[in-house]
């Protein structure tokens, strides 16, 4: 090993250091030519909307608006803007956008652009087809949802979803158990374009063939079933499991879909000896409870959990059926000092609600 | 022998500062893939928004401590977020200003008994008020315990399974929930999520929300926001992807709740106390074997205040090094633990190696350069060796944080700011760093001797804000 001061290691550091300031250098140019780009990309954007943002907004009263030619650097630019427009649109008022779409070829080059290898450039080819219900490109769009990892994938089920409600659902449902990584709050928007009817018989049987690790995520998708079959699915799995996890959310999911006819169901879980099924129950009681129920409701003020006796406070001061001497009454004297409290915290919270 | 010993040295303190660097470019490297990765999968989002009856609703926790002066601006821009549930809960941990009459006069805020779930022990809570204005904001007015104290007795009061700590003169991005709850939401193990923190010194804010970023005009901040590039695009974003990032800031960031109370919330006594949980909720999580992520949010979405004098920014950078010591010392079974994975291998030595004992070792090479020369045993060509090693590094290293930037987010677009930035990472090597270091090694000290927990106060100018 040779010292820090000799010639061959002076000489080395000396290189190392002009490579270096040099690459920095070199990086501060490359950093000015991005700009460079980018400033112009955003200047050609900005003027793209000014002209196609307006050209869009008429489209949808009418379709035969003038317009420029579309210069091939804002096709993208084109699809992305349109996408938006779409989706914030409903039923017969997307024609007049569908129509523009194809006028200026967008539909052809929609499909051009599914084949390419920039996964940006296939996600709103997929996204721009199924707005455009293309029938045509099922296979494709069915290949990349179900082989697609990351938003790729999803966009092109929301595509299936858009060209065929019902057809679709034997394809996507199964999708939705095995894609773990696809986060419910997608899968929830994607549910909304599918036919519901449709929908149900694939969830209900996605969920009495679920593994128990599995339920509580499917049970969410109850709100997007027929409520008749979310009830007797529901009915089925609390019959059957006893984990925690799953009682709660199928108590969440009777406080969303259930009725008076339920609340028996619901009773049973008032005393669970987990509290988060305790506090899955009461909520449901705060939707479901009549004028007789309330002397549960009362008992739940006293509950050891904090959560537990909060919600139940919440159902008691909710409840129609309750008037305002019985809420002062348990306010004062609910022999729990614990309930007492929670009646204060939960009516004061309530009052300033109203004013 | 001594030419020996002296030999072995210098090649000791060159190659710490190699290793260190490659380390630092190493990261650098993996924020190039990730941040790409990210742009690539955010650029797409807006195609596939999410239904937002699912997403998680948040309790923001805003500790205050003497803010006076920017407590209003804070929770009118906090109450504008974008998000579908949420509730702001602003703890005022005894302040000895305006802080809470300024809170009861411009919310309208009315006291209600509160039945208090204590899940964290916190000091005596002197009351809870609710706004008539706001339904979903609320004030624990509290006797001071310290900032940790706070944060914990705003998450017993939370209802919401995620909350976020938010520093009470923070500017959020309107949609900067939806964006850090993202993770959550894409991933149900993450148990946090921090957000990237820039500086707002020199931007135009406009009822409290950043209106257009521009650089501050003194020296000390601008070369701040070169280190923020720097510790926010690679330093956090290169431990992510192996899940050992060990810092979330304290202006944003967020947590599972229940997760933070079972690994018993927020320390009091602590300096660092944000990035003390972190460290913790790694330890918990491992020690538990049960998977979970940490993660990082690199979009600018959270704007703070950077200090503009030398007296304030040393008292930052001392408290910054005790809270890093304390963190990584009270947590020290981590290191090499047999289930510390790739946190307790890689992460936890890296900030013990080159973060906590970093400055003593800078220190050290210093003296021993100058005292060594004093006696003739260095030759003035070794001390310019290392200090040209150390001007290449740096420089190379704040110029490709500055690529990222402007490749990723550009927040700073004009090409006159970035080539002021690249001055500044060229500048920040004579003075400015070895200052840093000193303040650094006080800091060190100051943990020696036992550092006292308590508020980073801070003399706020608050300048860019605009009613």
């Amino acid at each position: 090993m040779g010292e820090p001061g000799s010639e061959a290691v002076i000489n080395l550091v000396i290189w190392a250091f002009l490579a270096m300031i040099v690459t920095s250098l070199l990086l501060l140019l490359l950093i000015i030519i991005i700009r460079v780009v980018q400033t112009v990309r955003d200047n050609q954007n900005r003027r793209f909307m000014e002209v196609w943002r307006p050209i869009m907004a008429a489209s949808i009263e009418d379709s035969m608006v003038d317009r420029p030619p579309l210069l091939k650097f804002n096709y993208l630019n084109f699809l992305m803007q349109w996408n938006l427009f779409m989706d914030s649109l409903r039923g017969q008022s997307r024609k007049g956008l569908i129509m523009l779409a194809r006028e200026t070829g967008m539909d052809k080059l929609a499909v051009k652009l599914l084949d390419r290898r920039s996964e940006f450039e296939r996600t709103v080819a997929a996204m721009s087809l199924g707005n455009l219900g293309e029938i045509s490109q099922w296979d494709k769009l069915r290949v990349m949802a179900e082989n697609h990892i990351g938003i790729s994938g999803q966009v092109a089920a929301r595509a299936l979803a858009r060209i065929d409600p019902v057809g679709s659902v034997p394809i996507l449902v199964p999708l939705f158990i095995q894609r773990k990584e696809w986060p419910a709050s997608r899968v929830a928007l994607i549910l909304k374009d599918m036919e519901p009817n449709a929908v149900s018989i694939h969830i209900a049987a996605a969920i009495f063939t679920a593994e128990t690790e599995q339920l509580p995520r499917l049970l969410r998708l109850l709100p997007f079933m027929e409520r008749g079959i979310a009830l007797q699915v529901l009915g089925d799995i609390l019959a059957r499991h006893t984990e925690p996890e799953v009682l709660s959310a199928c108590l969440a999911g009777i406080k969303t879909v259930g009725d008076y006819q339920n609340i028996e169901l619901v009773k049973k879980y008032l005393d669970h000896e987990a509290w988060t099924v305790r506090v899955q129950a009461v909520n449901a009681m705060g939707i479901l409870a009549r004028s007789e129920d309330l002397p549960l409701l009362t008992d739940k003020l006293a509950d050891s959990n904090w959560w537990v006796r909060y919600r139940s406070a919440q159902a008691i001061c909710y409840a129609p059926f309750v008037t305002q001497d019985q809420l002062l009454e348990l306010r004062d004297n609910h022999p729990d000092r614990y309930a007492r409290n929670i009646m204060a915290q939960v009516m004061a919270e309530k009052q300033m609600a109203v004013k | 022998m001594l030419h020996t010993v002296l030999t072995i040295i210098q090649w000791f303190f060159l190659l710490y500062m190699l290793i260190l660097n490659m380390c630092y470019l190493l990261l650098n490297l993996i924020s190039f893939i990730s941040i790409s990765r990210y742009l690539r999968d955010h650029r797409l989002d807006e195609f596939l928004q999410s239904f937002s009856d699912f997403e998680p609703p948040i309790s923001v926790l805003v500790p205050a401590f003497n803010e006076e002066t920017t407590v209003e601006a804070t929770v009118r821009s906090l109450m504008q977020l974008s998000y579908s549930e949420f509730e702001v809960i602003v703890i005022n941990d005894g302040s000895s200003d305006r802080t809470m009459s300024i809170l009861l006069d411009k919310f309208k805020l009315v006291q209600i008994p509160e039945a208090y779930q204590v899940r964290l022990p916190v000091k005596p809570i002197r009351g809870f008020y609710k706004s008539a204005m706001f339904p979903n904001l609320r004030v624990i007015d509290k006797e001071n315990g310290g900032k940790a104290d706070a944060l914990n007795a705003g998450i017993n009061a939370s209802r919401y399974p995620l909350f976020c700590g938010v520093d009470a003169d923070s500017i959020l991005e309107r949609n900067s929930l939806k964006r850090v709850v993202a993770p959550f939401l894409e991933n149900p193990i993450t148990v946090a999520a921090g957000g990237t923190v820039r500086i707002v010194n020199g931007s135009r804010v406009v009822n409290g929300f950043l209106e257009l970023a521009g650089l501050p005009g003194k020296l000390l901040v601008r070369l701040q926001i070169v280190e923020y590039l720097r510790a926010f695009l690679f330093g956090r974003l290169g431990w992510t992807p192996i899940n050992a990032m060990l810092i979330i800031s304290g202006a944003f960031g967020v947590f599972r709740r229940e997760m933070v109370i079972q690994a018993g919330g927020y320390t009091v006594g602590t300096i660092g106390e944000d990035m003390e949980l972190v460290v913790r909720l790694h330890k918990y999580m491992r020690m538990k074997k049960e998977p979970y992520r940490i993660t990082f949010v690199p979009d600018p979405i959270c704007w703070t205040e950077a200090p503009e004098s030398l007296k304030v920014l040393r008292k930052q950078r001392v408290r910054w090094q005790v809270g890093l010591l304390q963190s990584l010392v009270k947590n020290r079974s981590l290191c090499f633990n047999r289930r510390g994975g790739t946190v307790g291998w890689l992460a936890f030595p890296f900030m013990i190696l080159f973060e906590a004992m970093g400055p003593i070792i800078e220190i050290l090479g210093y003296i021993f350069c100058i005292v060594g020369f004093i006696l003739g045993v260095v030759t003035p060509t070794v001390f310019v060796l290392f200090f040209l090693l150390s001007v290449g590094f740096g420089v190379f290293i704040s110029v490709t944080a500055l690529l990222l930037e402007v490749i990723s987010f550009h927040i700073y677009a004009k090409p006159k700011q970035i080539f002021m930035l690249f001055l500044c990472s060229l500048f920040e090597n004579f003075g400015y760093r070895q200052l840093v270091t000193l303040w650094r090694m006080e800091g060190i000290w100051n943990w020696l001797r036992g550092g006292k927990a308590q508020w980073g106060e801070m003399t706020r100018t608050a300048d860019w804000q605009q009613k």
